[in-house]
C-alpha cells in the first residue's frame, strides 16, 4: 500500500531539499517550488479525507516499522477522527499561507526551506503515534519557527522568537520526562500511544501517578494552547511574526496543544484528566473572559486578533472539561474552526498592513467605501469569529458550552459574558476600520487583489459551509471521540 | 611471561608514538615542515588500523597494568576520532605559530597516547602516571602561544590547579595502598566486598580524594575553576581537544573506578554524584549566560555537559554507563564541530566575541549553518544527535527512579538553549557591521562537513553506534 501519511511528511522535506540546492542566482524559483510542494500536500490530504472511513473509530492508513531497536522507538503513523481534520487544516493553511508569502522579498530561499520544514514538523506531530516520534516532530517545529519569526518578523522579532522558543521548550522537556516515566511504568515497556492507552485502561498507572504524568504532559500542551497563565508568549509571537507565519501559528501550532490533550492526556491518563475537569473549566472561563477583555483594550489590530485566539481557546478548554460527547465534539470542531477563521483574520490584517504599514486601528476609517471587497471579507470573518449562527464558529462554541453546562452551569454562564465582550470588540473594530468617514490617509488603498482573494475565499467558503452543515466535520470525528469517551468510562 | 600479546595491545599507541617522533624530527627539515599536519593525520589513521588487532588481545596486559574491557575499547576509539579531527582543525588554524609546527603536532599525538593509556589502566599507579602525563602535556599545549599573555596565563593556571589536584589524588591512592596493600583495581574491588578488616570510612576518604583528581580532569564543579581561562587562552584546536579528550579520560575512570568499583561499597555514592551532577550542570549553564567570549561560553557549556555526564554516572547502572559513553561520543562530535566553526570564523574575523558574529550568515553561510547545527545539537534539539544522547541519559535516570535528576537535566537544557541560541541570533538575525571575506581551508572544511553529516545521521539513525555499544557492554 502506498504510504500516504509518510508522503505527507516527506513531501515538504523533499521540497525543502530541492530549494536548498537551487543556485543562489535562481532564488526566485523557490516560491514556485514551495507552492508546488504545499499544493501537492494539500491534494494528498484531500485524497486522504476521501479515502477515510467515516464509520471506523480506530487508526487508519497506519504505518509501523521499528526505528531505533535499542530504545524500542517505532516509526508509527496513523490518522483517525481526531487528527484527520487537523491534518487537512494544516495542509490547507500551509498552502494558502504559502500563497500569501509573496510579501516576503528578502532571503527567499531560506524562507521557503524553513517554511517547508515547519510543514513537515506540524504534519508529523498530528500523525505520529509513538511518543518519542511525536516528541521529535513537536520539537522540530520549534527551530524553523524561531528563524521565521526571528528573521522576517517585526521590530521586536528577536525577543518574540526566543520567548516562543524558551516557553515551548520548557514545557516540552518536562513532557519528555513524563514520556519516559510512562514508558518505564508499563510492562512491557512501550512508547506506543495506543498500547499505552490500552495499558492505562487495564490499570497500569495508579491514580496518584496519573495525576503527576497528566500534569507533566499538560504543562507542554497548556503552553502551546495557550492556557492562562502560560499565554504571554502568544501576543508577542503572533504580532511580530510575518503574516503567513502568524496564520500558521494561530491556525496550526495552537492546535498542537489541544490535539495533545485529545491524543495523550485523555486516553492515557483518564483518571488524571477527570480529576482536573473543574480546573479545565475554570481555566477555560478565565481564557474566554480575560482574553476577550484584553482584546477589547487593544489598539493594534493584530494584537487584538492574537488575544481573541486566547479567548477562543478557552472554549476548547471548556469542551475538555465537559467530559461528554457534546463537549468533546465541540472542542475538536472549535479547534478546526478557529484555525480556519483566525487564519483568515490574520490574512486580513496582513492585507491591511501591506497597504498602510501600520496596524493601529485608529489610523483607518471608512474603508468600506474605499475597499468594498475587503470590507466584505473582514465583516464576514469577524461575524464568524464572534460566533454568529450560520457560520461555523457558532457551532463549535455552542457545542462546547452545551457540553460544559451539564457539569458546570455557573462557569458556563460566566463564559457567556466573554461572548458578549467578543461581539463588542469585533464590532468596535469594524466600526473603527470600516465605518465612519474615510480617513484621508486611506484614499489610495487598493482593494484586495486576486491573489489575496484566492487565499481568503476558500477559508470563507469552508466556514460558511461548515456553519450550515456541521455534520461534514462532525461525522469525521464522532466515532473516534465515541471510542475515547468509552475509554474514559462515559457512555455517549 | 611472553610480552608479545601486551605489545599487540598497545600497537595503536606505538604507531602514534612513532609518528609523533617523525613529526618532531620532520620539523627540522624545511621541506617537510609544511606537511607535518598531514603526516600526523596519517599517523592517527594508521593507528586506527591497529585498533581492531588491539581489541582482540587478552583481558590484561603488562602484568595487569592495562585492561582490555568495553570501556578501554570504546574510549580509545573516541580518543582516536577526537585526535584525528583535532589535527584537521589544527591544519586550518591560521594563528598557529608556523615555525614550531612539528612540536605542536608532537604534543597533540603524545597527548593522545597518554589519554589512551589512561583509559585502559586498571592499576591505580598506572592511572596516576597516565593522568599525570596527560596533565603535563596539557600545560604545555595550553601555554603554546608564547607571545599571547592569555595563553601563558592559561598554562600557568592549568598547571597550578592541576598539580594540586593530582597531588590530592596521589594522596588518596597512597591511602588505598595502605589499606589494601595493592594498587590493582581488580584486587581492591574484590577486597571491598570480602575483606572485613578494612575500615569503610577510610576507603571513603581515599575514594573522595581520588575523585578530586578525576573531577578536575573532567571539569566537575567545584573543581572547574580552571576551565574557562584555559579554554579561552589555549589555541582553539587545543581547546577543542581539551574539551573532549581529558573529559573522556575522566569519565572512563569514573565509570571504571566508581560505577563498577567503589559504587557497591558506599550507599551514598549515587546521592553524592547526583548532587555534584546537578550542581555542575546548573553552575555551568548559569555562568555561561553572561559570557560574551565564545570560547568561554563553550567552556561553561562543557562544564554543564560534565554535569549531564556525571548524572549518568550517578545512576550507576549498565544503562547509565551506556548513556554516558554514548553521550561522550556524540558530545565529542558536536563540540569538535562547534570549535571547528569557531576556528574558521576566527581565521576571518580575528575575534572570539559573540557580538562580532553579527550577520555572519551573510558572509559565511556554510560556517554559520554548521555552528548552528552544532549548537542546537549541544542543546539537545531533535532530530540532531545530541537529542538521542540526552534521551538515553534521561531514560537511564528515569529507569532507576531518579526523577529529580531527570527533571534537573531537562530544566538545565532550557537554560542552556538561551545562550546557544544567543550565538545563533547574532549570526542570523543581525546584520553584519563590516564585510569580511572568509578564507577556507580544505582540511577544516572537510572536518566540519564530516562532523555535521555525522550529527545529522546519528540523530535520525543512531543504530550503528548504539548497537556497537550495547554489544560491547553485554560482553562485560
Amino acid at each position: 500500500m502506498f504510504p500516504v501519511l509518510s508522503s505527507l511528511i516527506f513531501l515538504p522535506l523533499l521540497g525543502a531539499l530541492a530549494i536548498l540546492f537551487l543556485p543562489r542566482e535562481r532564488e526566485d524559483l523557490s516560491r514556485p517550488c514551495a507552492l508546488i510542494t504545499t499544493g501537492t500536500v494539500l491534494a494528498v490530504s484531500a485524497a486522504l479525507i476521501f479515502g477515510f472511513d467515516r464509520t471506523a473509530p480506530g487508526m487508519q492508513f497506519a504505518e509501523r516499522s521499528l526505528w531505533i531497536p535499542q530504545l524500542n522507538v517505532w516509526y508509527f503513523l496513523g490518522v483517525d477522527g481526531i487528527s484527520i481534520g487537523l491534518v487537512f487544516l494544516t495542509a490547507l493553511l500551509g498552502f494558502l499561507a504559502c500563497l500569501a508569502s509573496n510579501e516576503i522579498r528578502d532571503r527567499l530561499k531560506e524562507y521557503y526551506v524553513l517554511y517547508l520544514l515547519l510543514m513537515a514538523g506540524m504534519l508529523g506531530t498530528f500523525l505520529a503515534l509513538d511518543l518519542v516520534l511525536f516528541y521529535v516532530f513537536w520539537e522540530v517545529v520549534l527551530i524553523p519557527m524561531y528563524f521565521l519569526i526571528g528573521i522576517w518578523g517585526g521590530p521586536r522579532k528577536e525577543y518574540a522568537a526566543i520567548k516562543f522558543f524558551l516557553y515551548t521548550l520548557a514545557g516540552s522537556v518536562v513532557m519528555l520526562v513524563g514520556i519516559l516515566i510512562a514508558y518505564f511504568t508499563t510492562k512491557p515497556h512501550t512508547f506506543n500511544m495506543l498500547e499505552l492507552a490500552a495499558a492505562a485502561s487495564n490499570g497500569a498507572f495508579d491514580p496518584q501517578l496519573q495525576m503527576w504524568l497528566f500534569l507533566a504532559f499538560y504543562l507542554a500542551f497548556a503552553i502551546k494552547i495557550p492556557v492562562f497563565p502560560f499565554h504571554t508568549w502568544l501576543p508577542d509571537a503572533h504580532v511580530e511574526a510575518p503574516t503567513p507565519i502568524s496564520v500558521l501559528l494561530a491556525g496550526v501550532l495552537l492546535k498542537m496543544g489541544g490535539y495533545g490533550i485529545f491524543r495523550i492526556c485523555l486516553p492515557i491518563f483518564p483518571q488524571g484528566s477527570a480529576s482536573f475537569a473543574t480546573a479545565f473549566a475554570v481555566l477555560g472561563v478565565i481564557n474566554i473572559v480575560y482574553g476577550a477583555g484584553v482584546a477589547m483594550a487593544q489598539s493594534d489590530f493584530k494584537k487584538m486578533i492574537a488575544y481573541s485566539s486566547v479567548s477562543h481557546m478557552g472554549f476548547v478548554m471548556l469542551g475538555f472539561a465537559s467530559m461528554n460527547s457534546i463537549g468533546f465534539n465541540g472542542a475538536l470542531l472549535e479547534m478546526f474552526n478557529h484555525g480556519i477563521i483566525t487564519g483568515a483574520m490574520f490574512l486580513l490584517v496582513g492585507v491591511l498592513y501591506k497597504r498602510a504599514h501600520t496596524r493601529e486601528m485608529d489610523k483607518f476609517g471608512g474603508l468600506s467605501a474605499q475597499t468594498p471587497l475587503y470590507a466584505f471579507f473582514l465583516t464576514i470573518c469577524s461575524l464568524a469569529s464572534l460566533g454568529l449562527p450560520g457560520l461555523s464558529g457558532f457551532v463549535g462554541e455552542f457545542l462546547s458550552l452545551m457540553g460544559a453546562y451539564q457539569g458546570f452551569p455557573v462557569i458556563t454562564a460566566l463564559s457567556l459574558f466573554g461572548l458578549i465582550v467578543t461581539a463588542g470588540y469585533f464590532l468596535f473594530m469594524i466600526q473603527r476600520v470600516l465605518l465612519g468617514p474615510l480617513n484621508p490617509d486611506c484614499r489610495y488603498y487598493k482593494d484586495v487583489s486576486p491573489l489575496e482573494t484566492l487565499t481568503l475565499a476558500p477559508l470563507v467558503i469552508i466556514f460558511v459551509v461548515v456553519g450550515f452543515w456541521p455534520a461534514l466535520v462532525l461525522d469525521l470525528q464522532k466515532p473516534t471521540l465515541g471510542m475515547l469517551l468509552s475509554l474514559l468510562g462515559v457512555t455517549s | 611471561m611472553n610480552l608479545n600479546p601486551s605489545l599487540n595491545f598497545i600497537s595503536p599507541e606505538m604507531v602514534l608514538t612513532l609518528f609523533a617522533m617523525l613529526a618532531l624530527f620532520g620539523s627540522v627539515s624545511s621541506r617537510l615542515k609544511h606537511s607535518i599536519g598531514l603526516l600526523s593525520f596519517m599517523g592517527v589513521a594508521a593507528s586506527a588500523v591497529f585498533l581492531p588487532l588491539s581489541f582482540r588481545c587478552g583481558q590484561f596486559s603488562f602484568y595487569g597494568m592495562l585492561i582490555n574491557d568495553p570501556f578501554s575499547v570504546f574510549f580509545r576509539s573516541i580518543l582516536i576520532v577526537a585526535s584525528a579531527f583535532t589535527i584537521l582543525l589544527s591544519m586550518g588554524y591560521s594563528e598557529r605559530e608556523e615555525e614550531n609546527g612539528g612540536e605542536f603536532y608532537f604534543f597533540i599525538l603524545a597527548l593522545t597516547v597518554s589519554m589512551m593509556l589512561a583509559v585502559s589502566s586498571s592499576n591505580l599507579l598506572m592511572i596516576y602516571l597516565a593522568v599525570e602525563a596527560v596533565s603535563l602535556i596539557s600545560y604545555i599545549l595550553a601555554g603554546y602561544h608564547k607571545k599571547n599573555p592569555f595563553s601563558s596565563e592559561a598554562g600557568v593556571k592549568y598547571f597550578l590547579f592541576g598539580a594540586f589536584s593530582t597531588g590530592v589524588m596521589l594522596y588518596g591512592i597512597s591511602l588505598i595502598y595502605g589499606l589494601f596493600g595493592t594498587l590493582d583495581l581488580g584486587v581492591i574491588f574484590r577486597g571491598l566486598t570480602t575483606a572485613s578488616y578494612v575500615d569503610p570510612a577510610a576507603v571513603l576518604v581515599a575514594a573522595l580524594l581520588i575523585l578530586v583528581g578525576i573531577g578536575f580532569k573532567s571539569a566537575v564543579v567545584p573543581f572547574h575553576m580552571w576551565a574557562p581561562d584555559v579554554y579561552q587562552g589555549a589555541p582553539t584546536p587545543v581547546t577543542a581537544l581539551f574539551s573532549v579528550g581529558p573529559k573522556a579520560v575522566g569519565f572512563a575512570l569514573l565509570l571504571r573506578v566508581f560505577t563498577f568499583g567503589f559504587h557497591s561499597a558506599f550507599t551514598h555514592w549515587g546521592t553524592l554524584a547526583g548532587f555534584l551532577a546537578i550542581l555542575t550542570m546548573t553552575v555551568g549553564n548559569v555562568l555561561a549566560l553572561r559570557q560574551s567570549n565564545i570560547k568561554r561560553i563553550l567552556a561553561f557549556s562543557s562544564i554543564a555537559h560534565a554535569g549531564y555526564l556525571l548524572a549518568g554516572v550517578a545512576v550507576g547502572t549498565v544503562a547509565g554507563a551506556q548513556a554516558v559513553m554514548y553521550y561522550l561520543f556524540i558530545y565529542t562530535l558536536m563540540n569538535l564541530a562547534a570549535f571547528g566553526a569557531v576556528i574558521a570564523i576566527g581565521n576571518a574575523l580575528h575575534s572570539e566575541t559573540v557580538e562580532d558574529y553579527a550577520g555572519l550568515y551573510r558572509q559565511a553561510p556554510f560556517t554559520a549553518v554548521i555552528l548552528t547545527v552544532a549548537l542546537l545539537s549541544l542543546a539537545g534539539i531533535p532530530p540532531l544527535a545530541g537529542f538521542i544522547a540526552k534521551f538515553l541519559l534521561l531514560s537511564a535516570a528515569v529507569e532507576s527512579d531518579l526523577v529529580t535528576l531527570a527533571v534537573a537535566i531537562s530544566l538545565n537544557s532550557v537554560i542552556a538553549l538561551y545562550y546557544y541560541v544567543r550565538i545563533v541570533k547574532y549570526m542570523f538575525l543581525h546584520e553584519p557591521a563590516k564585510s569580511t571575506t572568509m578564507p577556507t581551508t580544505t582540511s577544516l572544511s572537510l572536518a566540519l562537513v564530516v562532523l555535521t553529516i555525522a550529527i545529522f545521521i546519528l540523530g535520525v539513525w543512531p543504530q550503528p553506534v548504539l548497537g556497537w555499544l550495547s554489544g560491547l557492554l553485554r560482553l562485560s
